[in-house]
């Protein structure tokens, strides 16, 4: 009956599997589709914008690497949006954790990467990428990452209890976001002014870590320290802007 | 397939799996480098005999470039270099480019005269582009030579006149590109970085001057810079939206606090009016208010501490609890409609006390039933009790690692087995799945459901669910502290004695209980103390018996 660490992850696993279940549980192709899904993309992606790109010949590789690191931060938040309000009874009731709800939400987007890391795999070993050591580094990448999106997570899971709109607002932000930061089109190809700016994006930066470490296998130790500033305020800012509203959204849900 | 692969521990396996092909491509230490390229300002160039050509040179990466040098050929007979390069070979034809930066982008103006009308064309010669961080080399990918064209003087002239298509200029695929390939390339040898990836603009035009360029180019960052302005004033225009939004709430917000503190007076005295109401509508005579109104308001004298219990401490103390709520008069339901409201100032919050000033202690081994109509506080006094709730003024001191909530259903997910339903809400509860593999076949047991596990729970009974969530949360053992909310009328009649039992057996254990229920007849069986909360107020804490008379004595004027 006590509340480990361990009862956590039992906890956030749980949780997961629900979601998960959940998710595919209408569908017939279930898991499949989560590989199938960014290979369509690519390959529809890869005709219409491979012209853009310096290296057509990179550019499948380019888009899937990042596309995948991007839908990780997307489906994690927009998932995460409605986290306390799907779970109310157990909000107020279950002597859970209440981090846990969005924690398994974000765990859930880093299982359905895995999943669809099963298409980059496959992608890779088509186009012929060799794969070296900097791959651990796209390790750590998904992890701030992840760790970024629970913060914004919070944030969004917070403030949707108190306005629903909340919602719409953020899927047309992600619309809008998608396209600033280099998923489709490659950064060389953005307006010079711009440049400054997107690569301060964290949203840029881990996608682009991970698309370094495939295509060059090399990582910029300046940018990898931006993506843990990023990763670490966001997820602390996150927690306290949820701790201090607690009280209220229990009041309110 | 998922659902084994997840109870299979499926996942860890496709990670182990994962980690082997992972392993296996890792083989190779192949580190090829980053990406560097080399390119002219244009295409294609063309010029008249006898004018100045420049020629933009272009070092693009997307990692900075540190030492760089590179070298461009070109023909002596027909260009004469001018200015712009590091270094030059006149009688080679040989440009020279060095230096250290650390950009993303390294670019030349290099000024040429054009000495003879011929074709010819401008090709880089060798490159070797190092990291700014790391001094490694960078894969070149050169994208093109650019063919020029020199129109000899004397024609041109006459042409311009004529309006023709001049003869002598060729365009540029009528034009012969020389040899391409680039010797010398240092570093790693790419896949990628050959002929095939010099990259043929397109869609630029043919022949756009470099001054041309150069104009288009800051036409497009005025625009550009523009674009920026007006993103800044939108996010300063929104910052300062949010600005006066919050200063607007802290004035409104200072408004009504005046009022709270007279409100709350007002409240007090309505309050005790209130209370005279409800029992001068008993109808009792003025001896017996006095015993009740003692025995709410003497509750935690320390007459109580000498009943025969041999109780000391209070394991939950209750003390002074107020809990308000704020409820905003028009329901702002998105940020758009809050900040729309705000700003016609339309928002204005009603208050509303869902318990006020409540104090009570229980001690340990009581069975304290809570009683009151509905929306009167009870559920709210939980939350408090349970912790999940923090009251607004006032305090609950217990030991909340001790407390263990039970209700039914919580968490149950409909569209998930009965099975899993189990280890789901298994998990929020409490308890461990080693705890839980074990005792399974016990709670299945219990809640009567041996063919129905492997079913979804939408597809049960109301009674079904119910008696699977009662089987789940009394599986473990009691904790010391429990609080019943509506547990006990659930099921059959067989059922509900079941659960009676159960939940006996977990008091007999030494719990001390808290105890929902809009049964009367639950709390006169199982308890020792009742505490009546009506509209938010403490009314009674008394034995059971008397607590309930009076209860249905109210209920009953009530009605009638």
């Amino acid at each position: 009956m006590k509340y480990g660490i361990r009862q956590y992850i039992f906890v956030i696993r749980e949780l997961t599997a629900r979601e998960i279940k959940r998710k595919y549980a209408r569908s017939v192709l279930g898991i499949v589709w989560s590989v199938l899904n960014p290979l369509l993309f690519m390959i529809v992606i890869g005709i219409v914008f491979s012209g853009y790109s310096l290296y057509p010949e990179k550019y499948p590789v380019y888009f899937i690497t990042g596309r995948t690191l991007w839908i990780l931060f997307s489906t994690a938040t927009m998932t995460s949006l409605t986290a306390f309000e799907d779970n109310k009874s157990l909000f107020i009731k279950a002597k859970v954790k209440r981090e846990t709800f969005i924690l398994s939400r974000n765990y859930t987007a880093l299982v359905n990467l895995w999943f669809s890391c099963i298409a980059l795999l496959i992608v890779y070993i088509c186009v012929g990428v060799k794969i070296n050591w900097t791959i651990i580094i796209i390790i750590i990448d998904v992890f701030l990452e992840l760790l970024f999106s629970i913060g914004i997570s919070f944030i969004l899971a917070t403030s949707y209890v108190f306005y629903k709109d909340i919602k719409n607002i953020w899927n047309h932000l992600i619309f809008i976001i998608a396209h600033m930061v280099a998923v489709f089109v490659p950064i060389e190809r953005y307006p010079k002014n711009l440049h400054q700016i997107t690569q301060m994006n964290p949203l840029y930066i881990y996608p682009n870590i991970a698309r370094q470490c495939v295509l060059y296998g090399t990582f910029n130790k300046k940018e990898l320290f931006i993506a843990i500033i990023w990763a670490v305020v966001t997820f602390i800012l996150g927690i306290i802007y949820f701790k201090i509203r607690e009280n209220e959204i229990v009041k309110k849900i | 397939m998922l659902g084994k692969l997840l109870k299979n521990r499926g996942i860890r396996r496709l990670y182990i799996v994962f980690a082997i092909i992972a392993a296996v491509v890792i083989w190779s230490d192949d580190a090829y480098a980053e990406d560097a390229i080399i390119h002219f300002g244009s295409e294609t160039y063309f010029a008249t005999q006898g004018e100045g050509l420049p020629i933009g040179v272009y070092i693009n990466t997307a990692n900075g470039v540190g030492h760089y040098e590179v070298t461009v050929k070109y023909d002596p007979t027909v260009m004469q270099y001018v200015s712009g390069a590091d270094g030059v070979d006149p009688e080679q034809g040989i440009l020279t480019f060095v230096g250290e930066s650390g950009d993303n982008e390294v670019k030349y103006m290099v000024n040429f005269n054009t000495i003879s009308g011929n074709n010819t064309a401008i090709s880089f010669a060798s490159a070797d582009i190092r990291m700014a961080e790391t001094g490694e080399a960078f894969n070149v990918a050169v994208q093109g030579a650019a063919p020029i064209g020199v129109t000899p003087a004397l024609e041109e002239e006459a042409e311009v006149d004529d309006g023709r298509i001049p003869m002598g200029v060729l365009r540029a695929e009528e034009m012969l590109i020389p040899d391409l390939t680039v010797p010398e390339i240092i570093g790693p040898k790419d896949r990628y970085a050959s002929d095939e990836s010099i990259e043929r603009k397109t869609g630029e035009g043919g022949s756009v001057a470099a001054d041309d360029e150069e104009d288009l180019e800051q036409t497009n960052s005025i625009l550009y810079n523009s674009y920026f302005l007006f993103v800044l004033l939108f996010i300063a225009l929104v910052i300062t939206i949010q600005i006066v939004a919050t200063i607007i709430i802290r004035i409104i917000k200072r408004a009504p606090n005046k009022e709270k503190k007279k409100e709350k007076l007002v409240r007090r005295e309505s309050n005790f009016e209130s209370g005279n109401k409800y029992l001068n509508v008993m109808d009792l005579d003025r001896d017996s208010i006095d015993i009740i109104q003692q025995g709410v308001y003497d509750f935690d004298a320390s007459d109580y501490l000498d009943q025969p219990k041999g109780l000391q401490e209070p394991v939950i103390e209750v003390d002074d609890v107020t809990m308000e709520f704020h409820i905003a008069s028009s329901q702002a339901s998105g940020l758009k409609d809050y900040l729309i409201q705000l700003l016609k100032r339309q928002i204005t919050y009603r208050k509303l006390y869902a318990l006020y000033h409540v104090s009570f202690n229980v001690y340990r081994g009581e069975i304290v039933g809570i009683i009151g109509t509905n929306g009167s506080g009870k559920s709210t006094l939980l939350k408090i009790v349970s912790g999940a709730l923090h009251p607004t003024e006032g305090e609950v001191r217990a030991d909340r690692k001790k407390i263990q909530l039970l209700t039914l259903g919580t968490g149950f997910d409909m569209e998930l087995t009965g099975k899993e339903n189990v280890y789901l809400n298994g998990a929020i509860i409490g308890y461990s799945k080693k705890f839980l593999d074990e005792h399974y076949d016990e709670i299945v047991e219990f809640a009567e459901l041996q063919d129905f596990m492997d079913e979804k729970v939408k597809n049960y009974s109301s009674g079904m669910v119910s008696r699977l969530g009662f089987a789940i949360a009394t599986a473990g053992d009691a904790a010391e502290i429990l609080i019943l909310d509506e547990v006990l009328s659930v099921g059959d009649e067989f059922f509900r004695k079941k659960s009676l039992k159960r939940v006996k057996e977990m008091i007999h254990g030494g719990s001390t209980v808290l105890l929902v229920s809009h049964s009367m007849q639950t709390i006169l069986d199982n308890c020792t103390k009742c505490v009546w909360i009506e509209k938010g107020e403490l009314r009674m804490v008394d034995e059971p018996k008397v607590v309930c008379d009076a209860y249905s004595k109210m209920k009953e004027n009530e009605a009638g």
